[in-house]
């Protein structure tokens, strides 16, 4: 048995995933059997009573997938996951009794239902005895700024309330533990950071949140734990202090530079002390590219790394000394940036 | 049990938020048959029910064509809707949702077939008024006419959670729901005999459901036959519910695990 599944609140052990790869084409030419595909190879974390945990991961990682079974609504193949003590694929009943959970976002809700509406049917399918309903309903409304539009079509919330709303509905039981996933994604800036509060109040509350996200600001500020996970696989897993004072002894400068030919990346990489080099292209044409260069001792280094974009034909816009974010953690640990 | 009238109450809201539907309803029922009553009476000459008498085994040609289409229209509406049930709320988004749930995932799927059965009912409610006062229909045994058309609900809402667990993996619903429906148009005499059939149709068209609920239906309504002369139809009608809701059972809890597996309760 893994670990102390009884005391944390959401246990994940050895978890793997296999989907079978999608045969492509007209079904007639389809062939037999391929290899499957690996969206979770091996993910192991634990989530505490009572913290916000986070798993922070480009697109494609296994965050969703790794939810999902959280969530029993997809069966593992290897390795196991509990919450509250109860293992999801022997007792998805018990486990979804204690969990609510936000998927899919506003996808998840009858748009052809009002907000009152959406939260009595669902009340009604988490068991909230029927005296209490009305009154969950209602707190619940008020406290997520919904009040007004209760007796709205959901059709016509904006995004940000849909997503409120769909909190909402996740927390009718009063579960202990809730997971979320990319609970901002699609938010304009505003919402966002009111959805980041209210899942800072519900935590506070007394309840367990596992969020996923791509954001690395995200997870930085909201969260108290975060597992990095990258191809199937937790990368690292700390507060994110720790994981940012991992590089502690390792200093950040970032070049903006216009120009220059392909020679910049191996030019900075050869400077003494450099670990690593990433570079983002320019958003549009004419504005600078963004040459990240980790590695240690790189404060007295600076002029070195200025003449080796020079060399590169390069003209350099600006350059910085940073402090390490968990966007350069990833970097450093997994050699690439985050696509956005 | 809550679950169960939560997902019905829930798929009659969103029912009558679509004031087509609604219509659809109430004009379609008494509209189709129409078509079928007038081409007969375009062929039967002068005296429409002596015709009907000697072809149909009953004068009441009307009524007779009612029956028929009445049972297939209901075919037909649980087909499109109980069959596309899961379809929809996969492409919606709200089958995960509501399997987040603790509840057992094949009640969800009965409360959108009872909201189904509410307004089926409604229909047959309104079908039956407006053929008394439009087409003069006379139902002969009103008792066992009810409890005949009600000894339908196990093979049609059978057929239609089969069809529920089909449509997820076929992607889409219209290709599969026209072709069976058109068996049933065809095949099961919804607005001629049987027997006017070459000979291998009429065997088709015997070991199906749809003909043995019409026939029956017709028996007791038309000529007032009791339950002794519609035993054997009633018998077939209820072997047929057991193998479908069986079938359909089955369907479902396949299709539940095998999501499960693939990952497609969110995806489409
Ligand atoms: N149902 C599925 N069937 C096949 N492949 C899938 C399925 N769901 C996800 N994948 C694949 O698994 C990988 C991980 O996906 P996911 O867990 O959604 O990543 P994330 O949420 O971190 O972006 C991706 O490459 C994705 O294409
Ligand atoms: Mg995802």
């Amino acid at each position: 048995m893994a670990m102390n599944e009884a005391s944390a609140a959401i246990v994940v052990h050895h978890l793997r995933k296999d989907f079978p790869r999608r045969a492509q084409g007209p079904f007639w030419r389809r062939r037999g059997p391929t290899s499957p595909f690996p969206a979770v190879r091996d993910v192991t974390f634990e989530v505490r009573p009572g913290e916000i945990f986070g798993l922070l991961g480009p697109n494609g990682a296994g965050k969703s997938t790794t939810i999902r079974v959280i969530a029993t609504l997809l069966l593992p193949t290897g390795g196991r996951a509990y919450v509250a003590g109860y293992d999801v694929v022997r007792h998805p009943a018990s486990v979804r009794r204690r969990l609510g959970a936000v998927l899919t976002g506003d996808r998840s809700l009858y748009w052809k239902l009002t907000g009152r509406e959406n939260l009595r049917y669902f009340a009604a399918l988490y068991d909230v005895a029927p005296a209490r309903t009305a009154g969950r309903v209602e707190s619940l409304l008020g406290e997520f700024g919904l009040a007004e539009k209760a007796d709205e079509l959901v059709e016509r919330y904006s995004t940000g309330m849909k997503q409120r709303l769909a909190i909402a509905r996740s927390l009718l039981a009063d579960p202990p533990v809730l997971v979320l996933d990319e609970p901002t994604v699609g938010l304009d800036p505003q919402s966002a950071l009111g959805v980041r509060s209210l899942i800072r109040r519900i935590a506070a509350e007394g309840r367990t949140v596992l969020i996923t996200t791509h954001y690395m600001e995200e997870a930085d500020e909201l969260c108290d734990r975060v597992g990095i996970i990258d191809g199937g696989r937790i990368v690292a897993l700390d507060t994110p202090e720790n994981l940012k004072r991992s590089l502690d002894r390792t200093t950040v400068v970032r070049l903006w530079t216009t120009g220059g030919d392909g020679r910049l990346r191996e030019g900075l990489g050869r400077v003494p002390g450099v670990l690593r080099v990433s570079l983002r292209e320019a958003a549009e044409p004419g504005r600078p590219s963004e040459a990240t260069v980790t590695g240690e001792g790189l404060r007295r280094r600076v002029a070195e790394l200025v003449a080796a974009a020079l060399a590169a034909g390069a003209e350099v816009e600006r350059v910085a000394i940073d402090e390490p974010t968990l966007e350069d953690v990833f970097l450093h640990l997994t050699g690439r940036g985050f696509d956005r | 049990m809550r679950a169960l009238s939560a997902a019905m109450l829930r798929e009659l809201l969103i029912f009558f938020r679509y004031p087509g539907w609604v219509v659809s309803v109430v004009v379609w029922p008494v509209l189709f048959p129409a078509a079928y009553i007038f081409l007969a009476r375009a062929l039967a000459g002068p005296d429409p029910r002596a015709q009907a008498a000697q072809a149909l085994g009953t004068p009441d040609y009307v009524g007779y064509i009612l029956i028929g289409t009445l049972l297939w229209m209901w075919v037909n509406t649980t087909l499109w809707t109980i069959g596309s049930a899961l379809r929809k709320e996969q492409l919606g988004g709200t089958l995960e949702s509501n399997w987040l749930a603790p509840q057992p995932r094949a009640a969800l799927l009965f409360g959108a077939a009872l909201a189904h059965a509410v307004v089926v009912l409604w229909m047959v409610a309104v079908a039956t008024a407006a053929f008394t006062l439009v087409y003069g229909l006379k139902v002969r045994a009103p008792a066992e006419s009810a409890l005949l058309f009600l000894a339908n609900v196990p093979w049609v809402y059978g057929l239609g959670l089969l069809f529920a667990s089909l449509v997820v993996w076929a992607k889409e619903a219209n290709g599969m729901v026209h072709a069976v429906r058109s068996v049933f148009l065809i095949f099961c005499g919804m607005s001629f005999p049987v027997a006017v059939m070459p000979g291998w149709m009429q065997a088709v068209g015997r070991a199906l459901p749809l003909t043995h609920g019409i026939d029956a239906l017709r028996m007791a309504a038309l000529a007032g036959a009791g339950w002794r002369e519609v035993a054997p139809e009633l018998a077939w009608l209820l072997v047929w519910g057991a193998a479908l809701s069986v079938c359909g059972f089955l369907a479902f809890a396949f299709t539940d695990r095998r999501m499960r597996e693939l990952g497609t309760t969110g995806t489409y």
